[in-house]
C-alpha cells in the first residue's frame, strides 16, 4: 500500500511542469495585454479601425494589416484543405506500400523546411511563375488589376497554403489512418466502392480536420518571413486579392525594430489581436462542424 | 522508490529555479537594465610590443566589453574594424550586430548597447529622452554614404534622369505611370511604355528612409505640402493606392525591384556598388546637373559642404544640421548625401570601459578610416578631425579618459 501511494506521489510531482504550459500561456497574455493597455489608452480602437501607420504624427491603425492576416489566413486553410485531405487518402488507401513510406518521408520534410526558404522561393520563382499563367488568367477573366509581377494577397496566401498542407496532411493522414479495419470490411462486404469507403472514412474524421487546422490555421496567420517576401508590406485594404497588402505578423517583423514611445505599445495591441483572431477561427470552425453534424 | 522520489523533487526544483531565472533576466532586459558588465575571461600578458616601433608605451591592458548595434549600412565595415582594433588591444571585446538603425539608438536608449548605430542622428524627440537618461550624448560620424535610385524599366537603356519633384510625386501618387508628361520630359530619348510605376520602399524602419524623405521635404514643394513629412517609416500616400511595394532592407528593395518590372527604389550607395546596380542620375537642385551616385560624386558633395554650419560639439542635437551634406551647390555634387553615426554616453562610471569606447572610437577616427571595405567612403579630414576633438569628451566620473590612455 504504502509503495503504491509514493508512486503516485511521484507521478504528481511529475505533472507539476504540465502546468508550465498554462503557466505560459497565462504569463504570454499578461505581458500582450500589460503593454498593450498605453497603446489602447491613448489610441483607442482606432488602432484595430483606422489604416494608418505613421510615427511621424504616432498615428497608427493596423486595418490593412488585419484584414491581410485575416484573407491570408482563410485563403491559405480553403486552399489548403483539398490537398491536405487528398495526400491523407493517398496515403493511406491508393497509394502502393513502398511509395507510401517515400511520399510520409517527403511530406515531412517539406513541413520541417525553414519557412525562409519558402518566402525566397515563392518571391523569386512562385511569384514570376503565377504571374504570367494563374494571375494573368485572373486578371483577363475578372479584370482584376495586376499590377507586381508576383507580390500579393494572393501570392502569400498560395505560399502559406503550400506551407501548411504537409503540416495539416500529416495530422489527418495519422488520423485517417486510425479508422478501425472493421469499416473498410464493412464497406466491401456490401459491394460499395472505394469512393464510398473514402467519403465514409472522411466522415469520420471530420473533428480531425478542426484539430489539425486549428493548427495550421495558427502557422498560417502567425507566419512572418514568408509572407513578409510575398505579400508585399503596404497598408492597402484592397478586395482585389492580385493587389500587395500586409499582415500583423509581418508589420510587427518589419516595424518592431524601430518602435519606440506608443508604437511599441501599439505592435502589442496587434499582436493581442492576432490571439483573437486565432480564438475566432476555433469558434467558428466548431460552430460549423456543430451544424454539419 | 525513496531514490526516484528524491531525483524527481530535484529536478523540478531545479526546472523551477531556471524558469524563475529566466522570467527574472527577461523581465530584467525588458525594463531596461543595464547589463552589468562582465569583465573578458581573456588575460592579456604584456609580452611588450615586439612589431610595433612607432608605440612608445605597451599597449594599455584594458579589460572591456563593448556591445554595439545598429545601422545595417555600417555593418560590414564595423566586422573589419573589430577584427582589426582586437588585434591591437586583445583585451577588449567588441561585438557589433546589425539590427537596423531605429533598433540601434532604441537599445542605446534601453541600456542594451554601449554603442548606437544609425544612419541618421537620433530625430530630437529621441535625442531629448537620450539626454534625459545619459546626460550628454556625443553623435559621431563614422562613415560616408548617399541614398541611390534603383528601377527596372524592361529596354530602357542608359541612364534614366530624376529629379526630386518628380520622385516626389511618384511616392505621393501622383504620378502614377511611366509615360506621364514630367519623366518624359527629362528623358526625351526613350518611349515610355504606358506602365503604371510601383514604388518600392522599405517595409522597417530605416535612415536610408529618413534621408530620402528628408531630402523629397527640403527640396520639394509637393512633398512639403503633402504632410507625409520624413522618419523611419512614413505614411507613404503610394501605398493606399496598391501602387507601392515595402521590401524588408536594402535586400528587400533591391529583391522587389529586380523582380518587379516598372518599379523603383531606393537603396543606400554602398549597397548599390557591392550589388553592382545601376542607379539614376538625379537632378541636383542647386546646381541643376543630373549627377550619378559615383564615388566622386559623393566625395565632391562632401568636400563641398559648408562644414562652418556644423556645431564644433557633436553633443548638439544633429538631427538639426541634417541638410548640411545635402543638395551640396558644387560641380558633380550627388544632392542626397549623409553620414552613418555612432551614438555614445559621454560620462561613464566605468573607468575600463569608457577608456576602451575612447579607444576603439579613436581608432575608428583614424586606422579605421583606411581599413574600409570596398564601396566605402572614409571621412574626409576636416571631419576626422572634429570627432577627434570631440573624442576627448569622453570621462570616467567626469574625468576625461583620453590622458589615461596612450
Amino acid at each position: 500500500m504504502i509503495i503504491k501511494r509514493k508512486r503516485e506521489r511521484i507521478f504528481y510531482f511529475l505533472l507539476i511542469p504540465s502546468s508550465l504550459v498554462v503557466l505560459t500561456f497565462v504569463l504570454l497574455l499578461s505581458v500582450l495585454v500589460y503593454n498593450s493597455i498605453p497603446a489602447l489608452d491613448t489610441l483607442g480602437l482606432s488602432i484595430y479601425t483606422k489604416n494608418v501607420w505613421d510615427p511621424v504624427d504616432n498615428q497608427y491603425g493596423g486595418l490593412a494589416a488585419i484584414y491581410g492576416t485575416i484573407v491570408t489566413g482563410v485563403l491559405s486553410v480553403v486552399i489548403s484543405a483539398p490537398f491536405a485531405t487528398a495526400i491523407a487518402v493517398f496515403v493511406n488507401d491508393i497509394s502502393p506500400k513502398k511509395f507510401r513510406s517515400f511520399l510520409i518521408n517527403l511530406s515531412d520534410l517539406l513541413a520541417a523546411f525553414p519557412t525562409v526558404i519558402y518566402g525566397f522561393w515563392g518571391l523569386l520563382s512562385l511569384g514570376p511563375f503565377l504571374s504570367h499563367t494563374l494571375f494573368a488568367f485572373l486578371d483577363s477573366l475578372f479584370g482584376l488589376n495586376r499590377i507586381t509581377n508576383g507580390p500579393s494577397i494572393l501570392l502569400a496566401s498560395i505560399v502559406l497554403a503550400i506551407m501548411i498542407t504537409p503540416f495539416a496532411s500529416s495530422l489527418l493522414r495519422e488520423v485517417y489512418s486510425q479508422v478501425p479495419r472493421s469499416i473498410d470490411e464493412a464497406v466491401y462486404s456490401l459491394g460499395l466502392g472505394k469512393w464510398e469507403l473514402v467519403m465514409l472514412k472522411l466522415s469520420y474524421i471530420k473533428r480531425a480536420f478542426l484539430g489539425a487546422y486549428a493548427l495550421a490555421f495558427g502557422r498560417a496567420v502567425g507566419e512572418t518571413v514568408a509572407v513578409s517576401l510575398t505579400i508585399g508590406n503596404i497598408l492597402n485594404i484592397s478586395p482585389n486579392l492580385l493587389d500587395p497588402g500586409y499582415t500583423i505578423p509581418s508589420l510587427i517583423i518589419s516595424q518592431f525594430g524601430t518602435a519606440y514611445g506608443i508604437q511599441y505599445n501599439v505592435m502589442f495591441a496587434l499582436a493581442l489581436f492576432l490571439v483573437v483572431i486565432g480564438v475566432a477561427f476555433v469558434i467558428i470552425s466548431r460552430l460549423i462542424l456543430r451544424v454539419r453534424l | 522508490m525513496k531514490g526516484i522520489s528524491t531525483w524527481a523533487a530535484v529536478a523540478i526544483v531545479v526546472i523551477v529555479i531556471v524558469a524563475a531565472a529566466g522570467i527574472y533576466f527577461a523581465m530584467m532586459s525588458s525594463q531596461g537594465g543595464h547589463n552589468a558588465t562582465t569583465p573578458s575571461t581573456t588575460t592579456t600578458t604584456s609580452t611588450g610590443s615586439t612589431t610595433s616601433t612607432s608605440q612608445t608605451t605597451a599597449p594599455p591592458q584594458i579589460s572591456a566589453n563593448i556591445v554595439a548595434g545598429g545601422s545595417t549600412f555600417v555593418n560590414p565595415a564595423m566586422q573589419v574594424w573589430i577584427k582589426d582594433f582586437q588585434s591591437k588591444y586583445p583585451g577588449i571585446q567588441v561585438t557589433y550586430s546589425g539590427v537596423g538603425s531605429g533598433a540601434g539608438v532604441n537599445n542605446f536608449l534601453q541600456g542594451a548597447y554601449d554603442i548606437g548605430a544609425t544612419d541618421v542622428p537620433p530625430p530630437t524627440n529621441l535625442y531629448q529622452q537620450l539626454t534625459q537618461k545619459y546626460g550628454e550624448i556625443l553623435t559621431i560620424p563614422d562613415v560616408l554614404g548617399a541614398v541611390d535610385i534603383i528601377y527596372n524599366i524592361p529596354g530602357f537603356h542608359g541612364t534614366l534622369n530624376l529629379t526630386a519633384d518628380v520622385l516626389a510625386k511618384i511616392y505621393l501618387g501622383q504620378i502614377q505611370y511611366w509615360d506621364d508628361p514630367a519623366i518624359k520630359a527629362l528623358n526625351p530619348n526613350f518611349n515610355f511604355p504606358h506602365q503604371k510605376i510601383i514604388a518600392v520602399h522599405r517595409s522597417d524602419g530605416s535612415g536610408t528612409t529618413f534621408i530620402f524623405t528628408y531630402w523629397l521635404y527640403i527640396s520639394t514643394e509637393s512633398w512639403k505640402s503633402s504632410n507625409v513629412g520624413y522618419g523611419f517609416t512614413v505614411n507613404w500616400p503610394v501605398d493606399k493606392l496598391g501602387n507601392g511595394l515595402g521590401g524588408k532592407g536594402s535586400d528587400g528593395v533591391t529583391a522587389y525591384v529586380s523582380q518587379n518590372p516598372y518599379s523603383i527604389g531606393y537603396v543606400e550607395a554602398q549597397y548599390a556598388i557591392a550589388n553592382n546596380l545601376t542607379p539614376a542620375a538625379v537632378m541636383n537642385p542647386s546646381t541643376g546637373e543630373y549627377v550619378i551616385p559615383s564615388t566622386a560624386a559623393i566625395e565632391t558633395a562632401v568636400k563641398n559642404a559648408n562644414l562652418t554650419q556644423l556645431p564644433s560639439s557633436l553633443t548638439k542635437d544633429l538631427s538639426q544640421y541634417l541638410s548640411v551634406f545635402l543638395n551640396v551647390k558644387a560641380h558633380n555634387a550627388y544632392p542626397i548625401v549623409t553620414f552613418s553615426w555612432l551614438v555614445v554616453k559621454v560620462n561613464y562610471n566605468d573607468k575600463a570601459k569608457a577608456e576602451a569606447i575612447y579607444l576603439f572610437l579613436k581608432y575608428m577616427a583614424t586606422t579605421g578610416q583606411t581599413e574600409l571595405p570596398a564601396g566605402y567612403l572614409p571621412l574626409p579630414q576636416n571631419i576626422q578631425q572634429l570627432v577627434l576633438e570631440n573624442l576627448k569628451l569622453i570621462s570616467y566620473n567626469n574625468m576625461p579618459v583620453y590622458t589615461m590612455v596612450s
